[in-house]
Formats: C-alpha cells, sequence, structure tokens
C-alpha cells in the first residue's frame, strides 16, 4: 500500500477544491464526496496491509548537533483502523456540511481536507518531529473551520480552543528537541532503543510528563478539559463530528504509539495517575453531561467521560485494553460523530442549540429519529453495537488489575450515560413538537446514505469486532513499526523520494 | 443430526419480522393511515408462529435424539451419555490476549420449556395486537418493536453463556424501553420508560460485575458458556477450592451481584420501581414483557446457573428472603389499586417473589414451574384487563367499572379462568405450581418463610377477588356515555383469549405431582438443575404430607376470596372518591422510589449540580488567572525591552553581585 498516497490525496483534494465554482454548491457538494470517496477507497485497504513502512529517509539533520530528522510513515493497525475511521467520517461530515456551510461549502470542504491530511499524517508518521508537526498543524484548520463557521462565540472557541491545544504541547516540543539532542535522531523506532541509555532517569520523568500533558489536553481528562465543550458546541457540526471522532483520539493514540513505548519504566511508575486521571474524567464528564441543557455540549461531555474511560484502561497494561481501546476509538469516534452530524442537522431546523427547543422529532422526522436512536444507543454501549464490547473489555482489564471496586466505579458509566442520553433522545424525539413545524422535514437522501455506514459498521462491529481486535495486538505497546532496511517494493520509490 | 444447524432461525425469524414491519412503518411515515395493516399484522403474527413451530421440532428432536440413545443402550448393554442438548457455536465473538468469547446457541430441556411458552404465548399475544391496536396509527411500528422484544428474549434464554445471555437481557431491556414509551407524546409514557431502562442498568452492572467475579473464580481459560460453567461446578476436583475462604466469599458477592441483576429484571426488592409504572404501555406490551416473558428471565438467570447459586448459600438465604419480603410487600399494594393494571403489576411483582422464595430454598424447578404456570394466567388476566379496557374506550379505572360479566361474556370466562388458576383452586394451574412450591418452602426453607407465602397466598386471593368484584360482578358504575358502546372484543382478541384461558386451567398437569405419569415438566429440567438441586442442603426435613398442606393451600385461598366478598361485595369498596392514588396508597409503593432517590438520584444531581455551578466556573477562573499572569509578564518584559539604562545596569550589577556570593560558597565544591 502506497502510504504517501493515502497521506497527499487528502491534501491534493484540499487545493482542488479551491478550484471548485464559489456559487453552485450542489457541484461543489458532489466533487468534493467523489473526492472523500477517492480518498476512502485509498485508506480503507490499509487495514489489511498489516504493519508496513516506507524506506526511511533523512529528511534533514540539524547542524552543529547532527541530529537526524527522518522522513519516515509507518503503518500498523492502529493507524491503519484509525484512518479508515477518518475516512468514513469524512464523507458524512461533508454530506451533512450544506445545511451548515452554505456557499461557502467550498471552503469548508477544502478545510475539511486539509485536516483530514493533517490527521493522517499525525496517524502516520514514524518520527517524533514528523508527528510534532502534523500534530501541530491539524491545529489550524479546527481552528479556522470554527471561526469561520461556527455559532454565536465562535471566535472566543476558537482561540480557547488554539491556545488551550498550543500551550498543552509546547512543552513536547522541547521534549522533542532534547530527546533529538541526546539520542541523535527522532526516528520513533531508534530513539525506543536509545532512550534508555541515553538520558538520566530524572530527565525522562520531566521528558515523559512533557509528552503526556500534550496528549492529555487533546484527549481531553478533567481539569484539562475547558476547552472541549466550547470547540464542540460552537463550532461547525461536522467540525465538532471530526474533533471528538478523530483528533480525540489522536490523543489517545499517543499514548499508544509515542508515550508507552518510549517510557516504558515511568509508564508503570506513574501508572496509577493516569487510572486515576481517566476515572475522574469519567465520572466527572458523565455528571457534567447531565446538567448541560445545550444539545451539543451534552454530547460534547458525554465525549469526554467516554474517553476517559479508555485511558483508565490503558494503563492497565493488560493486552485486552489495548483491543479495546481501539475498539473504543472506533465504536465512540463512529456513533459520536453520528450524533454530532445529527445534532447538527436537528439544531438548523429548531435555529436553537437548548435542548428544551426540541422536541416529537420522532414523528415529524422518522427517518432522523431512526439514526439518533441508533447512534445514541450505540454510544451507551447496548449490546450488539461495538460499543458494547469496547466497554466490556475496558471494564474487565479494569476488574482484573484493580479489583471490583474500581470497576464498579468505572462501571457508573454504564447507568450515567444511558441517563444522560436518553434525556437527550427523550428532549429531541418525543414529547410534544417545542416550536410549531409547518411542515415536516427529514433526512435528505445524499444525508441518510452518508451516514448509513456508520450506523451499519457500528453493529457489524458489535457482533464480529475481532479484525479490530486483532489488529491491536497485544504487543502493540512494546513494539513500533520499523522502517525497512532493504525496501524492495515499497511505494517509496514511485513516489521518488 | 441436522436439527443443532436451525437453532439460530429461531431468533433470526423475528428479527426478519422486525425489519419488514420496521421499514415498512419508516417507509409509509408520510402517509395517512401507515401499512396496511393486514400485511403487517400478517407477518408480525407468523415469524414467531414458524418460530414456534421450530421449537416444537426441536423439542421433540431432542427427545428423540435421547431416545435412540436410550434404545442403543438397552439393545446393545452400553451406557452412553443421552444427549442433553443441541449446541450450534457460530462464531468467535470476542477474541483478544486470553479472552474467547463464542456466539452461539444451546437448547436443552430448561430452553425448551421457557422457548415453548415464550414463542408460544408471545405468538397469541401478537394475534391479540391486531385487535387491539387496530386503530392506532402506529400500528406497523407497534408490531415491529414487539417481534424485536421476542428475538431477545428468544435469544437471553437461547444463548450459549452469560454473554450471549447478556446480549438478549439488555435486548428485551431496549424494547422494554420502547413499549413502554411508545405513545410517546405523553411525558409521562417517555419517563416511565425512562426509569425502566435506568432501573434495569443498575441491575446490569451487577450482572456485569457478578460474571467477572465467577471468571475469575474460574480462570480465564474456561470457556465462558453455560456447560462449562456448570461442569467446572459439577467437577469433584474443584470442591476443595470452593470451600476455601477466599472463593467462598468471592462466589457470595459474585452471586449477590449477578442475583441484583436478576432483582432488576425482575422487579424485585430493591429494584421493583420500575414495574408499576411500565403499565404506562399499550395492555398487550404489559402481558407480554411485564408479566409472562422478560420479568421470568430473573428467574430463568438462576436456574441456569443453578450450579454456582447453590455453593452460595448465603445468597440463597438472601435470595428466598427477598422473595418472600417482595411477594408479601406487593400483595398488599395490590389492595389498594384503583388501576386495573396497576392491580396485575404488583400481583406480577408477588407471583415473581414466589418464584424467587422457591429458588432461594433449592427447589429450582418448582420456581420454573410457577413461572411456566404464571405466563398462562397472568397473560390471560392482562389480555382481559386490555380487552375490559378496549370496551371502555380506554377506561382503566376500577372505580369505574362493575357489572360488565355480563356485558363482555367471554372476557369474563377467560379472566374467571385465570382468577381461578392465580388464587390457586384446586386443579387450576395455579393449584398445582403454587401448592408445589409452597411444600418446597415448608420442608427446605422452614415455618417462617412457609407462613410468609401462605399469608401472601391468601392476600393474592383477597385482592384478585377485589378486582373482579369491582370488574365484573358488583354494580355497574360505569358512566353513561361509555356504557352503550360496551362492546366484546373482535375475534383477532378473543382468540387468545379462550386458548390462554384453557391454558390457566389445565397448564398445571405438566406437574401434577399427586397424579401418576404427569410430570412432563420437571423431566425436562432434571439434566439442569438436577445436580444443584440434590446439593441443596434444606433447613428442615419432615413435614406434614403433601394431601394435607395442598388442604392448606386451598383452604387458604378460600379464605381469602370469602374475606374478600365480606369485604368488597357489599358497601367498603364503594370507593366515592375518584381522585387518583395519594398519601398512604401510593406512597405504600414509593418507598422503594424514595429510597432510590435518597441513596441514588438526588447524590448524583447534588454533584453534578456543584460539579457545573462551582467547580466548573472556579476551574475557567484559574485558567483566566493564569492567562492574566502570563499577559503580565508578557507586558513586564516587554518593559525591559525598551532601552532603560539604570534599570539594566542596577540588574547586571545584581545579577553579578549574586553570582560572586554563589562562588564564594561554593568554590571549595566546585574545585
Amino acid at each position: 500500500m502506497n502510504l504517501h498516497l493515502v497521506l497527499f490525496a487528502p491534501f491534493l483534494a484540499s487545493a482542488l477544491c479551491l478550484f471548485l465554482s464559489s456559487t453552485d454548491s450542489k457541484s461543489v457538494l458532489r466533487t468534493a464526496l467523489v473526492f472523500a470517496c477517492a480518498i476512502a477507497g485509498l485508506s480503507i485497504p490499509l487495514v489489511g496491509s498489516g504493519t508496513i513502512a516506507t524506506v526511511s529517509h533523512t529528511w534533514f539533520s540539524v547542524p552543529v548537533v547532527g541530529t537526524e530528522i527522518k522522513w519516515l510513515l509507518t503503518s500498523d493497525g492502529l493507524s491503519a483502523w484509525l484512518i479508515a475511521l477518518l475516512a468514513v467520517l469524512v464523507p458524512a461530515a461533508l454530506g451533512l456540511a450544506p445545511r451548515i456551510a452554505g456557499e461557502r461549502l467550498r471552503e469548508f470542504a477544502a478545510l475539511v481536507f486539509l485536516m483530514q491530511g493533517f490527521m493522517t499524517g499525525a496517524l502516520l508518521s514514524g518520527d517524533l518531529l514528523l508527528f510534532y508537526g502534523f500534530f501541530e498543524a491539524m491545529l489550524i484548520p479546527a481552528a479556522v473551520l470554527i471561526a469561520l463557521f461556527g455559532g454565536r462565540d465562535r471566535r472566543k472557541a476558537s482561540l480557547f480552543f488554539l491556545i488551550f491545544s498550543l500551550v498543552g504541547s509546547a512543552p513536547m516540543f522541547f521534549a522533542i528537541w532534547w530527546i533529538g539532542l541526546s539520542c541523535q535522531t527522532t526516528e520513533l523506532s531508534v530513539v525506543v532503543e536509545r532512550i534508555t541509555t541515553q538520558t538520566d532517569p530524572t530527565v525522562r520523568a520531566v521528558l515523559f510528563w512533557a509528552i503526556a500533558l500534550a496528549f492529555l489536553v487533546k484527549l481531553p481528562v478533567v481539569p484539562l478539559h475547558l476547552w472541549q465543550a466550547d470547540a464542540y458546541s460552537e463550532g461547525p457540526a461536522p467540525s465538532s463530528a471530526l474533533l471528538t471522532g478523530v483528533m480525540a483520539k489522536i490523543g489517545l493514540f499517543g499514548f499508544m504509539r509515542i508515550l508507552i513505548p518510549l517510557f516504558r519504566i515511568e509508564s508503570a511508575q506513574y501508572a496509577g495517575v493516569f487510572v486515576a486521571l481517566g476515572l475522574v474524567t469519567v465520572l466527572v464528564g458523565a455528571l457534567l453531561a447531565l446538567q448541560q441543557t445545550s444539545l451539543r455540549r451534552v454530547l460534547a461531555f458525554s465525549s469526554l467521560s467516554h474517553l476517559g474511560l479508555g485511558l483508565a484502561a490503558l494503563f492497565t497494561f493488560r493486552p485486552e485494553a489495548t483491543s479495546g481501546v481501539l475498539l473504543l476509538m472506533v465504536a465512540h469516534g463512529l456513533s459520536a460523530a453520528a450524533l454530532f452530524l445529527l445534532a447538527g442537522v436537528a439544531e438548523t431546523w429548531s435555529k436553537s442549540s437548548h435542548i428544551d427547543d426540541f422536541g416529537a422529532l420522532a414523528s415529524r422526522s422518522p427517518l432522523f429519529a431512526v439514526f439518533f436512536t441508533v447512534a445514541a444507543l450505540a454510544s451507551v454501549g447496548l449490546p450488539g453495537t461495538a460499543g458494547f464490547v469496547a466497554e466490556f473489555l475496558l471494564l474487565v482489564s479494569i476488574f482484573k488489575v484493580y479489583g471490583l471496586w474500581i470497576a464498579i466505579l468505572a462501571g457508573l458509566t454504564v447507568i450515567l450515560s444511558a441517563a444522560y442520553t436518553l434525556r437527550l433522545v427523550q428532549k429531541l424525539l418525543y414529547g410534544s413538537p417545542a416550536l410549531p413545524s409547518p411542515q415536516p422535514v427529514d433526512l435528505t437522501a445524499t444525508e441518510s446514505l452518508a451516514l448509513l455506514p456508520i450506523l451499519v459498521a457500528l453493529v457489524v462491529f458489535g457482533f464480529y469486532p475481532n479484525p479490530i481486535l486483532k489488529a491491536a495486538r497485544a504487543d502493540l505497546l512494546t513494539s513500533l513499526p520499523v522502517a525497512p532496511v532493504t525496501a524492495t517494493q515499497d511505494a517509496a520509490h514511485v513516489v521518488g523520494r | 443430526m441436522g436439527m443443532e444447524n436451525l437453532l439460530w432461525l429461531i431468533p433470526a425469524l423475528p428479527v426478519l419480522g422486525f425489519l419488514i414491519n420496521g421499514s415498512l412503518s419508516l417507509a409509509s411515515a408520510r402517509t395517512h393511515n401507515g401499512p396496511s395493516r393486514g400485511l403487517s399484522g400478517f407477518l408480525a403474527v407468523l415469524f414467531p408462529l414458524i418460530a414456534f413451530l421450530l421449537v416444537l421440532k426441536l423439542h421433540f428432536g431432542l427427545h428423540d435424539a435421547q431416545e435412540v440413545v436410550r434404545a442403543q443402550n438397552q439393545n446393545l448393554g452400553l451406557h452412553l451419555a443421552l444427549p442433553q442438548s443441541f449446541t450450534q457455536p457460530l462464531w468467535s465473538w470476542i477474541a483478544t490476549g486470553d479472552i474467547n468469547l463464542s456466539f452461539g446457541f444451546a437448547f436443552d430441556g430448561l430452553t425448551s420449556v421457557m422457548l415453548l411458552f415464550i414463542t408460544g404465548i408471545g405468538t397469541l399475544i401478537h394475534l391479540y395486537s391486531i385487535g387491539y391496536m387496530a386503530h392506532d396509527r402506529g400500528f406497523a411500528r407497534f408490531m415491529a418493536y414487539m417481534n424485536l422484544f421476542l428475538a431477545n428474549m428468544i435469544v437471553l434464554v437461547l444463548g450459549n453463556g452469560p454473554i450471549v445471555t447478556f446480549l438478549g437481557w439488555e435486548g428485551v431491556g431496549l424494547c422494554s424501553y420502547l413499549l413502554i414509551g411508545f405513545w410517546h407524546h405523553e411525558t409521562a409514557n417517555n419517563d416511565a420508560a425512562r426509569k425502566a431502562f435506568l432501573v434495569n442498568r443498575v441491575g446490569d452492572l451487577g450482572f456485569l460485575m457478578g460474571l467477572f467475579l465467577l471468571w475469575q473464580i474460574l480462570g480465564p481459560s474456561t470457556p465462558l458458556t453455560y456447560q462449562a460453567i456448570a461442569e467446572w461446578f459439577r467437577d469433584p476436583a474443584h470442591s476443595a477450592a470452593l470451600a476455601s475462604g477466599v472463593v467462598a466469599a468471592l462466589l457470595t458477592t459474585s452471586t449477590l451481584l449477578l442475583f441484583l441483576g436478576c432483582t432488576g429484571k425482575s422487579a424485585q426488592i430493591p429494584l421493583l420501581t420500575w414495574l408499576p409504572d411500565a403499565m404506562a404501555g399499550p395492555t398487550p406490551v404489559s402481558a407480554l414483557i411485564h408479566a409472562a416473558t422478560m420479568v421470568t428471565s430473573g428467574v430463568f438467570l438462576l436456574a441456569r446457573m443453578s450450579d454456582v447459586f447453590v455453593h452460595a448459600p448465603l445468597t440463597m438465604q438472601v435470595i428466598a428472603w427477598i422473595g418472600a419480603a417482595t411477594a408479601a410487600w406487593a400483595a398488599v399494594t395490590g389492595f389498594v389499586q384503583t388501576d386495573i393494571k396497576k392491580v396485575l403489576a404488583y400481583s406480577t411483582i408477588s407471583q415473581l417473589g414466589f418464584m424467587f422464595l422457591a429458588v432461594g430454598v433449592g427447589a429450582f424447578d418448582s420456581g420454573l414451574f410457577h413461572v411456566f404456570t404464571h405466563a398462562f394466567f397472568k397473560a390471560v388476566l392482562f389480555l382481559g384487563a386490555g380487552s375490559v379496557i378496549h370496551a371502555l374506550g380506554g377506561e382503566q379505572d376500577l372505580r369505574k367499572m362493575g357489572g360488565l360479566a355480563k356485558k363482555l361474556p367471554i372476557t369474563f370466562a377467560a379472566m374467571f379462568a385465570g382468577w381461578y388458576a392465580i388464587t390457586g383452586l384446586p386443579f387450576g394451574a395455579g393449584f398445582w405450581s403454587k401448592d408445589l412450591l409452597l411444600e418446597k418452602v415448608l420442608l427446605q426453607g422452614g415455618t417462617a418463610l412457609y407462613a410468609i407465602a401462605l399469608g401472601t397466598a391468601i392476600l393474592t386471593a383477597i385482592y384478585m377477588t377485589r378486582m373482579m368484584i369491582l370488574t365484573f360482578w358488583s354494580p355497574s358504575r360505569v358512566e353513561h356515555a361509555v356504557e352503550h358502546h360496551v362492546h366484546e372484543a373482535p375475534l383477532t382478541m378473543q382468540v387468545p383469549l379462550w386458548i390462554l384461558g384453557i391454558g390457566s386451567l389445565v397448564a398445571g398437569f405438566a406437574w401434577a405431582g399427586m397424579i401418576p405419569g404427569c410430570s412432563w415438566f420437571p423431566a425436562q429440567l432434571a439434566s439442569i438443575v438436577g445436580p444443584a438441586q440434590a446439593l441443596f442442603v434444606p433447613v428442615e426435613h419432615e413435614g406434614p404430607s403433601a394431601i394435607l398442606l395442598a388442604g392448606v393451600g386451598v383452604t387458604a385461598s378460600l379464605l381469602g376470596i370469602a374475606l374478600s366478598f365480606g369485604l368488597f361485595r357489599r358497601g367498603a369498596f364503594r370507593e366515592k372518591s375518584q381522585a387518583p392514588l395519594s398519601g398512604f396508597a401510593k406512597g405504600w409503593t414509593l418507598a422503594f422510589d424514595t429510597i432510590h432517590a435518597v441513596v441514588g438520584i438526588w447524590p448524583v444531581r447534588i454533584s453534578s449540580w456543584i460539579l457545573e455551578k462551582i467547580c466548573q466556573p472556579l476551574l475557567s477562573g484559574l485558567v483566566r488567572l493564569f492567562a492574566y499572569i502570563v499577559s503580565l509578564v508578557g507586558l513586564a518584559t516587554q518593559w525591559f525591552q525598551r532601552p532603560r539604562l539604570r534599570v539594566n545596569l542596577s540588574m547586571s550589577a545584581l545579577g553579578l553581585v549574586l553570582i560572586l556570593i554563589f562562588l564564594i560558597f561554593h568554590a571549595r565544591t566546585l574545585l
């Protein structure tokens, strides 16, 4: 599989979008969907290709100290499934964008593709500095999307999001710099081997926390979560869907791909802190979700809560937790994105985001109601959806390592998530309509088709999650994809690098 | 043997029905009437009916397979084990690390008994729904949900292990949610639906945690199937481990948590509050889900895992006492209800208490037998009540009924059969199952439990008779506007009433202990609950004869009926107030609502309020403060950037002095 093609296709699509008509938004939508589907066709096969990498090239070396920065793309089960997730969510986000972006769909699509490209880059990077570059770059299109297409407080939300993320990841930059100086390279698989001998324990602890901070903010965890609810509720719904669907997962991905393999001793040493942070996030997120009165703020805190469980389970280092976290990322990515997208549609109908301003959509918009119900049920982890298997594995791993009481504490999410999600379902779909609507409205055919794969995938992986579980092998946390020493068939040559 | 390859079809058929009716409903959402009632009703009954026939075929197939082996053993003098089940492992569901859970089905005696009445009575209730829901715009949607429920219920009992059961377990919870809130324009209905789901989820968390603990005892290498679990506990090699304190404590915790799951699904103390509210759903739903099938799944699970529970004597005692307390509590509550469906709801809770009581004293088969007979008579009572409500144009208040026996003769006859069975009059279904149950309670549980159970039997007779008097026998209090519209239900509703009415009279002969040859029921279960029952150590061993106990039981029923006539036939029932229940009559059951509020709901609400209103603003204040400090520092640096000779010089001098001081004091260490 040609990793460079997978990486550059979204950038190409983004650039091409700028040449589209600025007035005919229908044709823009059609073309953008074709691009998105083509990218999906390119990147989804990655999940079947196993562990692959391009040839490692020296991108540049730092003068005087001679640290080599590599241009290296790697992919294994973990990144492949997340890229596939992204590839499924982008068409859905674009399919539902016309309601929100209106005339400026062209710019919207270009920014979404740009974001997809940077996220793909972050997921494929086999070099620390390369990763850092993509990791920071993906903020820019996201922040611009919020600032351009968001709601009333979009400027503030966008700035808050940007500053929080940048401040959070600034220490990571210095950590990577330090690692580069000590290890003479920033290539991930080499750094893993050298870091224990080249740095002393005190420095390693500082480096560990500097990098951890970036991912904790990205995830986010309580108490670093303040940016999230604003960004998710003020930004345009499709970008919120991508933020929670994939970008938040890059935080978890960072733990799995970078932090734990690099700092195995420190990870084990501070595991308790992360489990505690995860559990606090689970409970605080769920409790806050119960209090929200704005539709997408409920969903934002719901995401916070669900991903907290992933963090807590990840630091049990159980093999089933590794599988479970990947499945959680896919399952939650799909269900949360679907909910955000649908919430965006409902908001355009009622011109409000307050949960009391909806109601009776089950009789007014039956198709919408079915989609929303299925996504909500997947989000609460009903058996038969992928969310259940993920939650089950995460709770098992917490139970095995920390015992019954901590597992019950984590398991409270089973009850609380049902409480806030069903409250939302009731406010939206049932009761009497809050605002009189002149005529019945529902999802359009394009929108339904864009969302359908998400819901089908949720059910399919609920009954047959093994491809994902197998992709996240038990040794994923210890062995990294490595660049082939002598590449013969790899696509790197074709691209000409 | 191709039989086992058919198992997947039993749940798949109703799923197909769900998909077809669901699509029909969705496709015709914009039309005025919705899809053809005939078509979607036909499909909705057809798939459960085929499933029922399939279950029958498998039931006899299993019997035949056993006969073949038995004949072989006889002819050839062999001692081959009889086949006890058909199993169909389908695919590996969750496989990672040392976890390997398969998705598959297993059909044995217990499954067969459960499925026969689930699909059989289920089909009848679907048929009934065609008439009952005929004028509802959501007809196809209703049928779709009912089929989905049936599929989940089938998965619950047919699953080859607790995880597959859990799939059905939560699935029936979902369908219950959808059906309680079926008329979703009423906020009260939606609240009731949500409450049912949430209370059940509390139990479900217990189920999961109990399962994790059980898994810990078994070790990860044991596949989590019922067969493997039973074999593990029956294996003599493990008896020493089971006797050790640590494992025993784990097992007690595990079984108590699993039982918590059962109290949720089966509406027992402490999670019983949702069932009375669940009566907000259409009446066929109450009959199918909240009386005949779903609520009995707790008893089913205990019987399924009888080998596990019997090793936890403390849990068994807890189950028995909770069952007895729930039975008595709900029976007293049934007394003061004015809504016909609420009477039946509390009656269901009370009867479920009987079943748990039996299980708790180690009489798993007897508890299941009461599940079986109860399914018939409670279904007919609910469907009869539905027919009354239908006839009165939606009226559910007992105070506005009366004198309906002549106007609704068929409904009356059917409900009379149900009443006859539940009060335990001779040779009705309840007579056999309840008397057997009471006998087992006395012999294995002791006199205290027996006394409670017998007292509850009297109460049952009183409140059920009260309901019959208020509905059928007392002078009519039906409103005049309604009175001349009173009509008997259509044929689709009558046929199920007939069949179930007859069933409530004869179903008890499946295990009529006093008549030789009438022991079909226990024979089905022997291989599943037999070993556990043999292990159970009863409290007392001797007791009066079965005939005498049956006499006592019948006397109790007659006493209750007589009391009820004395109390309600004449003046005492003339409840003039038409106001909704309040105070004592309402609060009586809601004690548990209050407990839930104090223990669960308010702590959650308060902590969530504190987080939102106090912690969040504090945190964002802190962030603001931090930002403010940063910007101040920024300003300060800006100030320094400008050339200020005196300040810069003095600062440099200060730095120089500091360095000198440092050098002087640390010169030795540096050197």
